[in-house]
């Protein structure tokens, strides 16, 4: 037999389960060597196997079906699931090592705690992804059923009316006064921080904050506030959630935050005078602000994580504005 | 002839025959035949099949039990013969109904003039 052929064969069945390796291989040079008629030279073996196509073309034809890694029927799925565990794995990561770089021993500066987050949630992110394909991937090879439910008349009334991503109005507006409220209160903190005081009988009142220490970092509160702010406006203006809209969105809040505690975490700032006020001084005073950090980071987390749900979850609008011809 | 250029048209006239091809590969193996033999009666009767498309078919009718199979080997080259099972005999029965009902109905669908 033409050594071409063997190849050709040999070729064709390494991609077969071995059981069948053997049977397939004997019938596959018979039928090539039927082709031939009689015509063994180099010339017409050559015509012959191109003819047949690629060894790893031909084998997929004799396993009858394509392999996936992730299946056509489970890819849905699969997309939603790794959205909802990178969402809540992401947020997670996030939050716990917030809180133990906030409690941890020494203190760090912000731009490395805002690269040790990065890095845990994108490790935490692609542990995620690993996991959740390889799952997938398992469930694929030994065709576990994922068909979600029967289809019958309970599944289609049960169908949601399709919820939008509008952006509520309200929300914008709130969001809006909120942030300018809060901005007249940094100008105020800006040029009378001494106001904000510990004020008794006959006595001078003691500031709370060290007014030159503080001036500095309310600037660049208000740029974070106006910021959020401007954001606020185009969401108004969009009125529904696109991927970009939600990210710069996010971004926003997540500054605003990291800003909030960068700055209530500089302990210059604070009076010692006012401390000496409160029982365990400036220890106790460290505890309460962290805390207060931790409750704002979830709060944000938590309001972040439904706006996410919003964009991702949601059908979009039909963004033409056009009614579908019936 | 058809264009054989145009991607979208092979890919349709490809789906198209996919079926059709199991029910002509039954149809001849009343009488047992090899995969060579088989590609030539076929040949012989103006239904092409690429060598690659049969071979494959073959082997997976036999694992769904519509063919079964014996080793020739009393020639110089040993070679698997293929016949119809009686199953493969209820379902290749079935089958010709469904074509000959559905050819009728598309027949009607498309009218005469149009693809004449």
């Amino acid at each position: 037999m033409h050594d071409l052929i063997k190849r050709y064969v040999e070729e064709t069945v390494r991609h077969l389960p071995v059981k069948e390796r053997e049977e397939v291989a004997l019938e596959l040079e018979t039928n090539i060597e039927d082709m031939l008629g009689g015509d063994s030279s180099t010339e017409k073996v050559e015509e012959t196997l191109l003819a047949l196509g690629s060894p790893a073309i031909l084998a997929r034809q004799y396993r009858g079906k394509e392999r996936y890694l992730i299946g056509p029927e489970t890819f849905d799925l699969y997309v939603m699931v790794l959205k909802i565990v990178s969402l809540v794995v992401g947020l997670v990561t996030m939050v716990i090592t917030f809180i133990s770089l906030f409690f941890a021993a020494e203190s760090i500066g912000l731009p490395q705690m805002i690269a040790e987050v990065l890095a845990s949630v994108f490790s935490g992110l692609s542990s995620a992804f690993l996991y959740v394909t390889i799952t997938f991937a398992i469930m694929s090879y030994y065709q576990v059923n994922t068909e979600l439910e029967e289809w019958n008349l309970k599944a289609l009334h049960a169908l949601e009316e399709a919820p939008t991503r509008r952006i509520k109005k309200s929300d914008s507006i709130g969001e809006m006064v909120g942030l300018s409220i809060f901005f007249v209160l940094l100008v105020v903190l800006y040029s009378r921080s001494d106001l904000i005081a510990l004020y008794r009988k006959g006595a001078e009142p003691i500031p709370l904050f060290i007014s030159q220490a503080m001036k500095p970092y309310i600037i660049g509160w208000m740029i974070t506030t106006i910021l959020t702010f401007s954001v606020a406006v185009v969401k108004y203006a969009k009125q529904f959630w696109n991927t970009t809209l939600f990210a710069i969105s996010a971004l926003a809040d997540l500054v605003g935050l990291c800003y909030f505690i960068f700055l209530s975490t500089r302990w210059s700032i604070y009076n010692p005078d006012f401390l000496a006020f409160i029982p365990g001084s400036m220890a106790r005073w460290q505890i309460i602000i962290k805390a207060a950090c931790t409750v704002l980071l979830i709060l944000t987390l938590i309001s972040l994580a439904d706006d996410a749900y919003t964009v991702f979850r949601r059908t979009r609008p039909n963004e033409s504005g056009k009614e579908p011809a019936r | 002839m058809v264009m054989k250029e145009d991607p979208i048209l092979t890919n349709l006239i490809t789906e198209l025959k996919r079926g059709t091809l199991t029910l002509c590969v039954l149809s001849q193996l009343a009488q047992p035949q090899y995969g060579y033999s088989l590609l030539q009666v076929l040949c012989d009767k103006q239904i092409a099949i690429e060598a690659n498309t049969l071979y494959p078919l073959l082997r997976r009718l036999e694992v769904q039990g519509l063919l079964e199979s014996s080793w020739d080997t009393s020639e110089t080259r040993p070679r698997k013969f293929y016949r119809l099972s009686s199953k493969g005999q209820t379902i290749l029965g079935e089958l010709a109904a469904v074509w000959k009902e559905q050819t009728t109905q598309i027949h009607t669908l498309l009218g005469e003039d149009v693809y004449a």
